[in-house]
């Protein structure tokens, strides 16, 4: 089975060149994504010009970089020199960032190969990428049903070829839903662990880049290269950056694991709940002690999530006005109505309702009842996990209340759709890291993610968990329907 | 107390908004904001009085860099997206009201 | 209006002022802190506002502002933070400004102000750390608006005063004092006129004797340290012509209109302005630290009230020099202070800088530093004249050489043949050929008259062009016309 880090080995010992690999890579990207619409944009040529680079560097005995040669995509609201940057949005076509993100310069350095853009939820807003200003992204096990959401075009893309590297960003779980629901791996690092420099911000305080692949040895691959301190985000943590690939070798032996009770109510599905509790016997086979937790805040974290996170959208949103960059009206009266219509046309309901409920929780008179508020409750639920974490290494629950559920099901109620997030916020309201990994497929057969948190920059901890878990089990060797190989055939 | 969501609010939240909004979308907007405000009223029940808001994700402080000048973007790199340029300007409609 | 004497109404004055710091770079991206540049030039991504870029904090910033609030004993938080102040305008690409809010950088503190004898305080508020916005500029009779956004992200320090202010005289007066008080600290070059400071007046007036607060207007737009006083006396004189003639004053903002002398409302559709601060989660909260704040004391200089009050009781100066020597320019300073210690007559030092140093700074239109004159050149030519080398006015002619070309004062009083005239016989000579010229006067020098001595003197100095010593010159004549 392909995965980055074979194929980062393979070219290094010159057993193949990063051309084959990268051609191999845009053919398969070719053949499945009018299937998946999973890419927003393909760079055949300038990921051509970097394969070569590559095999020059090899050829002539240069250190061509850690990651040399691996091919990796990144999220449409991650900023690049290649194609465009238009998180998904109308208000956004055609807009070519002036400036590379750190996390893609990063991989870019180290010898990666960016091969295009994914497809996500119109700013990051939303659990299913139907929020997509250009279409939406299927799921490569049914592609009737949605892949999950923001970054469910990284997901699709990493279900259908093995062996890429995708970085998504996760506000609330548009990392580890997504791959929950497309049966990958993705890990959304502690808060401040990776650079969002050039992360098109949704929500300042709670989005973090991350790595959604075929694995947890192929996320703590990427991971190792994006994390660290960047002189350019001030949030980023100066903090070492361990050698996450040879931390998992480490192993989940003694290790302490809590299963938080408040996260196995009535909303979950029966048949994630058996899923996940078989993964947590797994483990348990693997010798982790495990334990029940009480993440008591835990039915608020939803409301507080929606009033932090509109609150900061709605600011960082508001400098797309049709003046500096992106779209403008056609036609405006003046000055304020250019401003508006701008907005009115080139944004998305969803993003809409996000900035007016933004902008009425900041507003004078409202702040304290709800912006206030919920960096109280923010405060609460962090120290639910402060207090768990002194009993417990990680606790583990289901990413998801839900499988993959079918395109169009749950747009007519916003609610419907925020339901499926009430699982991964908390670990972005808590700043701490949080994994999702395969665990199984339903009758349907229709894969479920179980998610590992862990405390805050102990991301290895939950790559251990995950990769122990991967090296006991299949699940995430599963192929779906549609798919394609990078392996010669 | 609840708060009543009348027609009025969600037209004075879009004006601060910058949004323009369909008659369909202001109708299709005030339900969802209704139920969202609602859902999110949740939170009246829990009490905070003695609890410290989380402003910051980490405790950490004094992030900083020295005051050193780097190069700037030339000029037609700074305008390139722009939607309207003159002179190595951006063009907007001509501003009647006065910065707040 | 505003002439008439108004002993019955009190006005009730407040200043928020900006004034942009020199760093070298912006507030919160590396771009060059600069005036002048071609538009846009100096930009980028952050300061553009484009999506997915972060602002960093300039720790020069910080540190400036730091200094600002010890100068004016200001209480400085130990915890800062920033701020969004979210609205729209086109030279605000973020469309919010980081600002700050519940923490600003300093608190209370007061500009002490001279009148006279008296020294009254205007206490402040607050000091706050915010980024500029850039500049928008509207073409006559054209459809559309220009931007230039080098000015965004400018780092700039608003400083707000209690409504302690009286009089458009002590608006200004704290004005000024302000701006000497960042020229000191080496922190802003105050330049109203390239609005590196810009000033918003808050204005009241209420019966005098009275203590409430009144409804007040703010004036914007005054980018002139003459318009203050003007703006200021329209504005009370018309609040007082409202009041007078039972009308009530409306709290709005009015621009100040140099041209006619006024100030006028900004009607134009006004929208209740709700800025929506919350923390600005894109940086982390400042902590400043007693070491930190041992060093930037250690930095301060004199203050402008310190160095006046140095002058007058140090070095026994009149308050009117103690004044006009702080007031002008820092590197008077030092300057002056350098000279008194080679030359221990600090009434002719300051004598000589105001009268003449400052005239050729005028003259000249450059600041001391820029003229480039030595304390110890000055000293030097003070020497000379005290020694009788040259004459005090020479000595003038002497300065304006020496600002040319920086030489030994001697060399320039030789080559401008200005040395006064040692030789006795020469003296006599000249005396001798006036008297001989001038036998009717010589008559009425000996009958008592004192115009006469004065005229002969005049004589021998413009024969001697101004080269003979007049006390030598006056004993002479005495002796030669037979007085003694």
């Amino acid at each position: 089975m392909t995965s980055a880090a074979s194929i980062r080995d393979r070219i290094r010992d010159g057993s193949v060149s990063a051309r084959r690999v990268t051609e191999r890579v845009l053919a398969a990207v070719d053949r499945v994504n009018p299937d998946l619409h999973a890419y927003l944009e393909i760079f055949h040529d300038s990921a051509l010009a970097s394969a070569d680079d590559v095999d020059r560097r090899l050829a002539a005995g240069d250190d061509p970089g850690p990651l040399a040669g691996v091919p990796f995509s990144v999220k449409a609201n991650i900023t690049s020199l290649e194609g465009e940057s238009t998180a998904g949005s109308k208000i956004l076509r055609g807009y070519r960032a002036p400036y590379a993100s750190t996390v893609v310069r990063r991989l870019q350095e180290a010898g990666a190969i960016l091969v295009g853009k994914t497809n996500l939820d119109e700013f990051g807003m939303g659990s299913s990428t139907e929020n997509s200003g250009v279409g939406p992204t299927r799921n490569p096990w049914d592609t009737d049903r949605v892949p999950g959401g923001s970054s469910g075009g990284a997901a699709a893309a990493a279900a259908a070829i093995p062996g890429v590297i995708h970085l998504g960003s996760d506000t609330g779980g548009s990392i580890r839903q997504p791959c929950s629901y497309c049966g990958v791996t993705g890990l959304k690092p502690t808060y401040g662990r990776v650079s969002r420099y050039g992360l098109l911000a949704f929500a300042s305080s709670l989005d973090q880049i991350g790595p959604v692949a075929g694995s947890a040895e192929d996320c703590a691959l990427a991971l190792g290269q994006i994390a660290g301190r960047d002189p350019l985000d001030s949030t980023s943590a100066d903090v070492p950056v361990p050698d996450y690939l040879s931390e998992l070798g480490k192993g989940v032996e003694g290790l302490r694991l809590g299963i938080p009770r408040e996260y196995f109510v009535d909303a979950i599905d029966a048949e994630v709940r058996e899923r996940v509790m078989e993964a947590v016997e797994t483990l348990r086979g693997l010798g982790v002690e495990v334990e029940k937790v009480s993440l008591p805040h835990t039915e608020y974290a939803n409301p507080t999530y929606v009033i932090i996170s509109a609150a900061e959208a709605s600011s960082n949103l508001a400098r797309y006005d049709g003046v500096h960059f992106g779209h403008r009206t056609a036609r405006a009266d003046d000055l304020v109505d250019m401003y508006s219509r701008s907005r009115g046309e080139g944004f998305g309901a969803e993003v809409k309702r996000r900035i007016m409920v933004g902008t009425f929780v900041l507003s004078s008179g409202y702040y304290d009842a709800f912006y206030l508020k919920a960096m109280k409750v923010r405060r609460l639920i962090r120290r639910d996990f402060e207090r768990a974490f002194e009993q417990v290494d990680a606790i583990l629950c289901p990413t998801s209340p839900v499988t993959a559920f079918p395109l169009g099901s749950r747009l007519d109620d916003p609610l419907k759709l925020y339901a499926v997030d009430i699982l991964t916020v908390p670990a972005n309201l808590a700043a701490i890291p949080g994994i999702s990994f395969p665990c199984g497929r339903t009758r349907e057969g229709l894969p479920v993610g179980a998610q590992v948190l862990g405390r805050p920059f102990e991301d290895s901890v939950v790559l251990r968990f995950a990769h122990a878990y991967q090296t006991e089990t299949d699940h995430h060797r599963e192929r779906p329907p549609v798919s394609a190989d990078v392996e010669e055939s | 107390m609840p708060i009543e969501i009348t027609e009025r609010l969600v037209e004075d939240i879009a004006r601060l908004s910058r949004l323009s909004l369909t008659p369909d979308e202001k109708g299709e907007l005030h339900g969802h904001f209704e139920k969202i405000l609602r859902y999110v009223e949740s939170l009246d029940t829990l009490d905070t009085s003695k609890v410290d808001p989380s402003i910051f994700p980490h405790e950490t402080s004094n992030v900083m860099r020295p005051d050193e000048a780097r190069e700037s973007l030339p000029v037609d790199e700074a305008l390139r997206n722009a939607p309207a340029t003159r002179d190595g300007f951006f063009i907007v409609p001509r501003i009647i009201q006065d910065a707040p | 209006m505003g002439s008439r004497a108004r002993p019955d109404w009190e006005p009730v004055i407040g200043l928020e002022v900006h004034v942009q710091l020199r760093t070298k770079s912006k507030m919160f991206c590396g771009c060059e802190n600069r005036f002048g540049a071609p538009p846009n030039s100096l930009t980028c991504p952050v300061c553009l506002g484009h999506p997915g870029t972060l602002p960093v904090i300039n720790e020069t910033a910080i540190s400036y502002a730091i200094l600002a609030g010890l100068a004016f004993g200001c209480d400085i938080a130990r915890y800062t933070k920033f701020d969004r102040k979210n609205y729209y305008y086109p030279d605000l690409p973020k469309n919010y400004q980081i600002s700050q809010f519940d923490f600003p950088i300093c608190s209370g503190g007061a500009v002490p102000l001279r009148s006279g004898d008296e020294t009254r305080s205007i206490r402040l508020v607050r000091i706050h750390l915010e980024e500029d916005a850039g500049k928008n500029i509207h073409a006559e009779g054209r459809p559309e608006s220009l931007v230039d956004l080098n000015r965004t992200g400018t780092p700039l320090l608003e400083i707000v005063s209690e409504p302690d202010i009286r009089t458009p005289a002590e608006a200004a007066d704290y004005l000024r004092t302000l701006r000497m008080t960042m020229l000191y600290l080496g922190i802003s070059d105050c330049n109203m006129e390239e609005g590196s400071l810009r000033c918003d007046c808050n204005v009241s007036i209420r019966p005098r004797g009275s203590d409430r607060l009144e409804t007040r207007t703010e004036i914007k737009n005054i980018n002139s340290f003459g318009f203050v006083a003007s703006a200021l006396d329209y504005e009370i004189a018309r609040q007082i012509d409202v009041r007078e003639s039972g009308g009530e004053i409306v709290q709005e903002t009015r621009l100040f209109d140099p041209d006619r002398n006024e100030t006028r409302s900004m009607r134009g559709k006004e929208e209740a302005h709700d800025y929506r601060y919350f923390p600005e989660p894109d940086l982390a909260p400042i902590r400043v630290a007693e070491s930190q704040l041992d060093e930037l004391r250690s930095r301060l200089p004199g203050l402008p009230w310190e160095v006046r009050q140095r002058f007058v009781e140090v070095h026994g100066l009149p308050e009117y020099d103690a004044d006009v020597l702080s007031q002008r320019d820092p590197a008077v300073v030092p300057f002056f202070e350098r000279c008194v210690e080679l030359y221990a007559q600090p009434k002719k030092v300051s004598n000589w800088v105001i009268n003449h140093v400052f005239q050729e700074m005028n003259e000249r239109k450059v600041s001391l530093e820029v003229l480039g004159l030595s304390p110890d050149r000055l000293a030097e030519l003070l020497g000379a004249v005290e020694r009788n080398e040259v004459s005090a006015q020479n000595a003038r002619e002497v300065l304006r050489k020496l600002l040319d070309a920086d030489r030994p004062v001697a060399d320039v009083i030789r080559e401008l043949g200005v040395g006064m005239i040692s030789d006795q016989g020469v003296v006599r000579e000249a005396v001798q050929a006036a008297l001989d010229a001038n036998p009717s006067v010589v008559q009425d020098l000996r009958n008592g008259k004192k115009n006469a001595r004065n005229f002969l003197v005049g004589q021998v100095m413009k024969a001697t062009r101004g080269k003979a010593n007049p006390s030598e010159v006056i004993a002479v004549i005495e002796e030669l016309a037979g007085l003694e």
